[in-house]
């Protein structure tokens, strides 16, 4: 695993050189979601969580992804992934497949994943959150024409280690918390006392601060996940009305491969 | 919404008109974005920008953002479509589109 560095560099996102201003609400999610993946988690450390964003970052200029993206099976083509490499080759592989081709993603990749050892469940899930906020914070700074923010250096300091204790497989592949007394408290402390909360806000439940990060990316990006099953909100003071913004979100899924 | 009638077959091919205002500038740019295009994304952008402002273009390039997020969420968590209106709605949409994107059911059965 990479050294964590002791010195922490003020990170910018560069949203301030970009052409069209950017909301401040956004710009904070941004500046935030920098620093998360330099600080420890619950499952991994700073210096850990940086090296995933810069495998995550790497993995779309990968020569061996764009092979497997083209062949019809993704699992058919072996070889060597093009990036920093900083993890354990296995842990790499999850990182390139989770940014390049994840509507290929099956049940069966997950157990393997799984048996193979590299990652418990519980890392799986926070390695997903940093992966995927990461290529989100690369592919806003590519639509609003600026470089993509250079990670501040790692923080020193210790995971937390806490796994939700009523955590089980509940209808996906990962456990998460159950909903209603099921989940107890544990369900309270994240949602209150909603008793539904659409399938994607439970997704990270396993590991309950990327919950946190998401709703955080959710309510500056799009709107908060409480209100995405109804059709008639919108987000106030948005430049785009709903309509608009679903369209643009299908389109998005539709070239993801993304049956959701 | 608002009772506009939208010809959802753009979300699959991206150039038929979706009925949504804007909506060809909108989908050019979020195709330009996705494939990565730099020339694209640069004149797609200018157009966006002409029709909705800066702040179209930013609050564009934020959904494009999250969008990315929670698909691939999705996708690799293995959730299940939310029951009732949503899944219907769905399954319907993916029938009427001939869209032939790995379902949950079939994505777990791999």
């Amino acid at each position: 695993m990479p050294k964590e560095r002791v010195e922490m560099s003020k990170s910018t996102t560069g949203n301030d050189r970009s052409k069209f201003p950017v909301r401040e609400d956004l710009s904070v999610a941004h500046r935030e979601m920098l620093e998360s993946f330099s600080r420890s988690g619950t499952w991994w450390t700073g210096a850990d969580r940086r090296a995933i964003a810069m495998e995550a970052r790497a993995a779309r200029d990968c020569g061996l992804c764009a092979e497997r993206k083209a062949a019809l099976s993704p699992f058919s083509v072996d070889g060597i992934h093009v990036g920093p490499s900083d993890l354990a080759p296995e842990i790499v592989d999850v990182i390139h497949r989770i940014v390049t081709d994840p509507g290929r993603l099956a049940r069966s990749w997950y157990d393997r994943v799984m048996a193979e050892g590299a990652l418990s469940e519980e890392r799986y899930v926070e390695l997903l959150s940093v992966t995927v906020r990461l290529n989100a914070l690369d592919v806003f700074a590519r639509a609003v024409g600026v470089e993509s923010p250079e990670l501040p250096a790692a923080v020193p300091g210790a995971p937390t280690r806490v796994r939700p204790a009523t955590a089980r497989i509940d209808g996906a592949w990962v456990p998460q918390i159950p909903s209603g007394e099921a989940g107890g408290e544990e369900w309270t402390a994240l949602y209150g006392d909603r008793e539904f909360v659409p399938q994607i806000g439970r997704a990270l439940s396993l590991v309950p601060t990327e919950v946190d990060s998401l709703n955080a990316v959710s309510r500056s990006h799009y709107m908060s996940i409480d209100h995405v099953t109804d059709p008639a909100y919108a987000e106030p003071e948005r430049a785009l009305d709903r309509m608009q913004m679903e369209l643009v979100a299908s389109r998005v899924s539709a070239l993801n491969e993304c049956f959701y | 919404m608002n009772g506009t009638a939208i010809d959802l077959s753009a979300v699959k091919d991206g150039e038929t008109d979706s009925g949504v205002v804007f909506g060809a500038e909108l989908l050019a740019f979020t195709d330009a974005v996705m494939t990565r295009n730099a020339a694209a994304i640069e004149m797609t952008r200018a157009d966006l920008q002409g029709k909705l402002g800066a702040a179209g273009v930013v609050d564009t390039a934020a959904v494009i953002a999250m969008f990315n997020v929670v698909d691939r969420i999705a996708d690799a968590t293995g959730i299940p479509i939310d029951g009732g209106f949503t899944r219907d709605l769905r399954y319907a949409i993916g029938n009427e589109l001939g869209m032939d994107h790995l379902t949950p059911e079939e994505r777990a059965g791999r």
